[in-house]
């Protein structure tokens, strides 16, 4: 009893403490069979200590290949003072994204068309006043399978954080500016099928990092704009 | 994979204009935190000891205790001088200056009836018409206080054949510089960013006296330490060097910041 016990309170008490809720909400438009757009407002908090972030969030998407995406975007963030939220210059930070979206069985035609797992590589930038620019490339694969006549599509996703100027060390007349990887994570859930322009998705993971492991859950909606035929 | 037919990829394009807009505005940051430049320096000193300021007072007394031909002796009066003060009664007629050699004489008028605060008074407008001396004066009722000007030893004064009281308040001494340049250990650096008058970061010194203010963001800088102030006691002054970082990823020379200690 006690080998079950200890373990699911060890469970409980991680999970309670320091949890990341990330809540997002998003709108997206089709323009076409290939160009799709898409804005979305973020609100991050962890439990038991407070506000995290606050993000805008815009980007654009263009299938150039059967399977194969690029994609671009910009996000405006507020970051938190002191676990507060607070408005001031110093605390918006600045990130853009470029990278692709492979989703191989798509791309290469095998496999059910219920199963995807698809592979994201995205180069991203981050500014922030008096903060040093981060340079990170982020790698991501996700695994999601739509089970007929049933409401949910199970997903499951890692992801990969190589920052390319984690450490910046100095000699007596050289700068040295080496990578490192920053941060894995990931997530484990459901997309919730709903009536056809609403999707939701709620996600729980965690993420490992320098500073520890934190527990993460993740709960997405968007809502997709009707495409003119 | 199939090339898919009919792409449209304007959007992506303009997608990709407007970020590329939006990072080149972003991107300026102003000096401080963030970057990945650095500003070296030393801090080098040399050990300075500052004198003091000789005090001397005079207590007179009344006409009554002085002799005709009575002398006292000052000096470093007035341009390196030691000087003599007689008094002279003018009813006496035999000479009343001793002609000390290699001193300058000052003559006093006095009498018999005079009180200590006249004598006092007179002896200090006696030094008074000499013009500029090396000390100023301060009389309080029958105490004269002479302050030196310099930070030097000053010989004693001596009452000659007066009765008078002679005290050294405070005993002058010259300023010491140490030639010998060390380097400053443990010697707290600050850096003002941009034209910011107050430090916005601060560090110590290694053992060698470097220092190194890193992380930084082009732009300009002020690089200071706090050194004693070598003309005034107990006061300290910034000695500083300002640097411009030009450029990402690079070490600029602060050069060496020389203080007194």
């Amino acid at each position: 009893m006690k080998k079950v016990l200890l373990p699911i309170l060890l469970f409980g008490r991680i999970v309670s403490a320091q949890t990341g809720l990330w809540f997002d909400a998003g709108l997206s438009k089709k323009w076409n069979k290939t160009q799709a757009t898409g804005i979305d407002l973020g609100f991050r908090q962890t439990l038991g200590t407070g506000f995290d972030r606050l993000y805008l969030d815009l980007n654009h998407s263009s299938e150039v290949l059967d399977g194969l995406k690029l994609e671009a975007a910009y996000r405006l963030v507020l970051n938190d003072r002191g676990d507060l939220l607070q408005i001031a210059p110093d605390l918006f930070a600045h990130r853009y994204q470029l990278g692709m979206n492979c989703s191989l069985f798509d791309a290469f035609d095998i496999g059910s068309k219920r199963l995807d797992l698809s592979w994201s590589s995205t180069q991203q930038w981050a500014i922030q006043s008096g903060e040093r620019n981060s340079s990170i490339w982020r790698n991501k694969f996700s695994l999601s399978y739509d089970i007929k006549n049933f409401s949910f599509t199970p997903i499951i996703s890692a992801e990969h954080f190589y920052r390319w100027n984690a450490s910046v060390s100095y000699s007596d007349t050289a700068v040295f500016i080496n990578g490192a990887t920053v941060q894995w994570r990931y997530f484990f859930g459901a997309e919730i099928e709903l009536p056809k322009p609403h999707a939701l998705r709620v996600l729980v993971g965690f993420r490992e990092r320098a500073s520890g492991i934190q527990t993460l859950a993740r709960i997405s909606y968007s809502y997709q704009l009707p495409t003119k035929r | 994979m199939k090339r898919l037919s009919k792409t449209n990829n304007t959007t992506f394009i303009l997608t990709l204009l407007f970020l590329s807009i939006t990072f080149s505005s972003c991107v300026k940051k102003n000096p401080g935190p963030g970057g990945t430049s650095a500003i070296k320096g030393k801090v080098t000193g040399q050990d300075f000891n500052a004198g003091e300021n000789e005090i001397q007072q005079i207590i007179f007394t009344g006409g009554a205790q002085i002799e005709h031909g009575d002398y006292f002796l000052l000096n470093e009066v007035k341009d390196g001088n030691n000087y003599y003060v007689y008094f002279k009664n003018p009813n006496w007629v035999s000479p009343a200056d001793p002609a000390i050699q290699g001193r300058v004489g000052i003559e006093v008028i006095f009498n018999y009836s005079d009180s200590n605060l006249d004598i006092a008074l007179a002896v200090k407008n006696k030094l008074t018409s000499l013009g500029v001396l090396n000390f100023t004066m301060a009389l309080d009722g029958d105490i004269l206080t002479l302050a030196f000007k310099s930070r030097q030893a000053v010989p004693d004064p001596d009452n000659g054949t007066t009765n008078f009281a002679m005290d050294v308040v405070n005993q002058g001494s010259p300023d010491q510089l140490v030639s010998t340049i060390l380097n400053m250990a443990e010697k707290r650096v600050y850096l003002c960013y941009g034209d910011s008058q107050y430090a916005s970061e601060d560090i110590r010194t290694n053992q060698n006296g470097e220092f190194m203010f890193t992380g930084l963001q082009p732009g300009k800088y002020k690089v200071y330490v706090m050194s004693d102030n070598p003309t005034v006691s107990n006061m300290q002054n910034e000695v500083a060097s300002v640097v411009q970082i030009t450029e990402d990823e690079s070490i600029i020379d602060a050069g060496t910041l020389q203080i007194y200690f």
